[in-house]
């Protein structure tokens, strides 16, 4: 009986075994589509296609692929025609005649005319949506003068450069037959895809948050760029480990941002080509500037003593750039100075330069401001007595800066500074720092746009309240002036001139220790897909338009 | 009997309203508050931020949110997502599916082949067989689960589908297609899941049967000439079933956290991934449904086996 048991057992074990070959022979076999398909990997997709909800991370890339916009940004940090043909000034520069081009479709196959264009922009003007009302900022109205021209009238003359970059740049040209039927409050909701229709070459034919957005090339698309492939789907993953196994098995052409730490195992990797951004994203250490937080005399949070620049400058010679650019953002990244990076191209005060590392200049310096040892404990007081004990807080997750921080920790000791090191969650670090300033110094980063004015504007003191963009809460009437100067600069020398002005205020008042410039590096898979890695170094990266659409898969 | 339930019933509700009362208030305490959060990150105006206090009720009293909460607890009307701008309820219902088909397939498997491996080992105590599968099961119980997701990931890329639940590349597959297509996807997460908690259920079987094999009734059975089969079967497996049951009912809960490890590694589009994105964004909504949600199937689960305990020990009582 027992060994009819076995018998019986052994034969079951053999069916199931062949069960199983069967099934995994079934499961192997190779996906069925008859498009061609370039897949990109990310680690943050949107979390909406509506650009009123979403205007984060990747979505900036996707609007711009769905969207026609007047002017669109390119490689160099320059401008070039898209939707607008001509973009003419008038003699005072307080209207611009735009003329758009008579092909431009959107998806249904209405054409796109300048009445969508006014449209357009006055939806923004009078309902105040979202980041786009920035950009939209200095238009008065927008009127129709013919089917391809309309009128921007300015509330105030501004630099055109500023205009380029931002109005004319940012603002997607809807479509006013859809959008006119979507109230206000409707906008910020969740919107079906049907009426988030474009003229851009692609649209989005699918969209499942956290998992992936799906573009198709459309029919106008094909029309005017042929693409060499037929729709791009954006996969979302969680986590980096999985996106890397998967470009490394060839099954992504593209993936949009590498992690740094992951970089030297793709430069080895055969078939990959990187290709980094411009620099114009920045990691700093802020110091609390808010003038309220000291006005009331706190002992702590924030320490008095922060207000000096010098102990500042002190902080800044025992920070080491070069490392803690390399630590936080990879070989890459560029060691940071002042507050625009590199990628800014001329904007970029090159005459400020980094501070370095230098303990015994750290030492001077603190010395010539009064600090002593007075306790002989190795930290140094202030003539009042207080220790220069000082709270470093990190937002979660900061693996790498946290690395860092320690360093400079180390380092200030050396000098007889204490920074006691800690992390926090995001919401809590900010709900410190702005608008109360209940905070000693903090690590932060920005990512910027295309044009300065936005990282310039954290600063002002129209940021530094309450649901302003203001971090360190700086505040200084010299820097707002300059800074509403160059929005209204006759010319490109003369806004850069202003815009150096600024950054050396800044350098002198040192509210930011800026220790980084970073750009984003993206992969191709040079096995699957070729493409023009020069196409690849505009603000989008690998998930720019020219980029994309000079993309050839390989067979 | 009926009194039992009816006892266990009432304190199921009674712990029900302290959760709903507990995840309320818990999220309040939070520091951050999310229409600030969402007024800063997509520059919006001070009537549009008026406008959405008043639509996500937050321009209200607390004591007047949390009632309107309970009734939308009760109703299951969990508001809409500060993140996705959707109804919650639907985005729950949606992402609560793609974790119970991939928990579901795992628990099963976990609890039968633990079960089977631990009856195995219990019979074969101190032999080779036992040590192997004692030393296998701790090393993959005791091992964090994203490691071992990481591992097999490294192991098995290429060879099977690492991330998502589906080809995005199959154009208007058939049924068939896509139901092989999802076991395809779903096969590493399922096989690491399983390999993780068949552990927690191989030790307490084996357990319960090294010490049942000691008793008299099993030596009787046996000197009765009954096969191993039906001792095990019969008398082994019922009696060391008790214990399993609350193992089972408790592994609901870890379950959901490990598959948050899971989900994330293998970019899985379920309820832990969801919950562990709406903590980053304070998206209260999604926080609140998610653990209300949560909080029901544990309590749902531990009533259910107190009152099979009752059927399956009827000397259990509270």
């Amino acid at each position: 009986m027992i060994v009819s048991s076995i018998r019986l057992l052994k034969r079951k074990l053999k069916l199931a075994l062949i069960a199983s070959m069967t099934i995994l022979t079934v499961l192997g076999g190779e996906p069925v589509s008859a498009k061609t398909v370039i897949t990109a990997g990310v680690l943050t997709g949107p979390k909406s296609v509506n650009p009123f909800v979403e205007l984060t991370g990747v979505y900036y890339s996707i609007f711009r692929l769905v969207y026609d916009t007047l002017l669109v940004p390119t490689v160099g940090g320059k401008t070039v025609k898209n939707l607008a043909t001509d973009i003419i000034p008038s003699s005072d520069g307080m209207v611009y005649t735009v003329k758009i081009r008579t092909n431009a479709v959107f998806l249904d196959g209405t054409p796109v005319t300048a009445e969508d264009v006014a449209f357009t922009h006055n939806y923004i003007i009078k309902n105040e949506l979202g980041a786009f009302s920035q950009y939209s900022s200095p238009l008065k109205e927008v009127t129709v003068i013919d089917s391809t021209t309309v009128k921007m009238t300015l509330n105030e003359k501004f630099n055109r450069d500023w205009l380029d970059q931002n109005t004319f740049s940012w603002i997607p040209i809807l479509p006013r037959h859809i959008w006119s039927k979507i109230s206000k409050e409707e906008a910020v909701g969740d919107l079906a895809l049907d009426k988030l229709i474009g003229s851009g070459p692609f649209t989005i034919s699918e969209f499942e948050a956290d998992h992936f957005t799906r573009l198709a090339v459309t029919d106008d698309g094909k029309k005017h760029f042929a693409p060499a492939f037929d729709e791009i789907i954006i996969k979302q993953y969680a986590n980096d480990s999985s996106m890397l196994q998967d470009f490394k098995v060839g099954n992504l052409n593209i993936i949009d941002s590498v992690p740094f730490n992951s970089l030297p195992m793709m430069e080895k990797m055969e078939n990959v080509a990187l290709s980094t951004t411009p620099a114009i994203n920045l990691s700093e250490v802020i110091f609390n500037s808010w003038p309220k937080a000291y006005e009331e005399g706190r002992k702590k949070h924030p320490h008095p003593a922060l207000k000096d620049p010098k102990l500042r400058y002190a902080l800044d010679w025992v920070l080491d750039e070069n490392m803690a650019t390399k630590i936080v953002h990879g070989k890459y990244s560029i060691a940071g100075s002042h507050m625009l990076p590199t990628g800014y191209n001329h904007y970029c005060n090159t005459s400020l330069s980094v501070r370095g590392y230098d303990i015994d200049k750290a030492k001077k310096i603190l010395a010539d401001a009064g600090y002593r040892d007075t306790d002989n404990d190795g930290i140094l007081e202030t003539a009042d007595g207080l220790p220069l004990e000082f709270d470093v807080w990190l937002p979660a997750p900061s693996a790498h800066e946290t690395d860092y921080a320690g360093v400079w920790a180390r380092a200030a000791n050396k000098v007889g500074i204490k920074l006691n090191i800690s992390i926090m969650d995001f919401d809590t670090l900010w709900a410190k720092v702005s608008p109360n300033g209940n905070y000693d110094i903090a690590f932060w980063d920005w990512a910027g746009n295309v044009d300065p004015d936005f990282i310039l504007s954290v600063l002002t003191s129209a940021n530094a309240v309450q649901d302003g963009w203001s971090d360190s809460g700086y505040s200084n009437p010299s820097y707002d002036v300059l800074y509403d100067q160059q929005r209204l600069a006759n010319s490109t020398e003369e806004r850069r001139q202003l815009i150096w002005k600024m950054q050396e205020i800044l350098y002198t008042d040192a509210p930011y220790l800026v220790y980084s410039y970073y750009g984003v590096t993206g992969a191709l898979n040079t096995a699957k897909t070729t493409g023009d890695m020069q196409l690849s170094q505009s603000i989008d990266g690998l998930l720019s338009k020219e980029f994309l659409l000079n993309l050839k898969p390989r067979n | 009997m009926r009194r039992y339930i009816f006892r266990r019933l009432a304190n199921t509700l009674i712990t029900l309203f302290f959760i709903i009362a507990t995840n309320f208030f818990l999220f309040r305490l939070m520091p951050g508050a999310p229409i600030k959060t969402m007024a800063r990150s997509q520059k919006l105006s001070a009537s549009m931020v008026k406008y959405l206090e008043n639509l996500y009720g937050l321009d209200k009293s607390l004591f007047e949110q949390f009632l309107i909460y309970i009734k939308n607890c009760l109703t299951f009307d969990m508001g809409t997502s500060f993140k996705f701008h959707t109804e919650v309820t639907p985005l729950l219902i949606e992402r609560m599916g793609n974790t119970l088909v991939l928990v579901l397939a795992s628990t099963i498997l976990a609890i039968v082949l633990g079960v089977l491996a631990g009856l195995w080992a219990g019979w074969k105590r101190g032999k080779p067989i036992d040590l192997t599968l004692l030393g296998t099961s701790l090393f993959f119980w005791s091992m964090p689960t994203f490691w071992i997701c990481m591992i097999f990931m490294a192991l098995f890329a290429g060879i099977l589908p690492i991330g998502g639940m589906r080809d995005l590349q199959l154009e208007n597959p058939t049924r068939w297609v896509a139901f092989l297509d999802l076991l395809k996807h779903i096969t590493l997460p399922t096989v690491v899941m399983t390999i993780t908690y068949m552990g927690q259920n191989l030790l307490i079987t084996r357990n319960e049967v090294t010490n049942i094999l000691t008793q008299d009734y099993i030596a009787t059975a046996r000197a009765k000439g009954l096969s191993r089969w039906r001792i095990t079967f019969k008398h082994v497996l019922r009696n060391a079933s008790l214990p399993l049951l609350s193992s089972a009912a408790l592994s609901i809960a870890f379950i959901m956290s490990g598959a948050l490890q899971t989900e994330i590694i293998f970019s899985w589009p379920g309820i832990g991934r969801l919950l562990y994105e709406a903590t980053l964004t304070r998206d209260y909504p999604v926080l609140q449904g998610s653990f209300y949600l949560l909080s029901l199937a544990v309590l749902f689960a531990n009533l259910i086996t107190d009152i099979a305990y009752k059927y399956i020990d009827p000397r259990v009582e509270y």
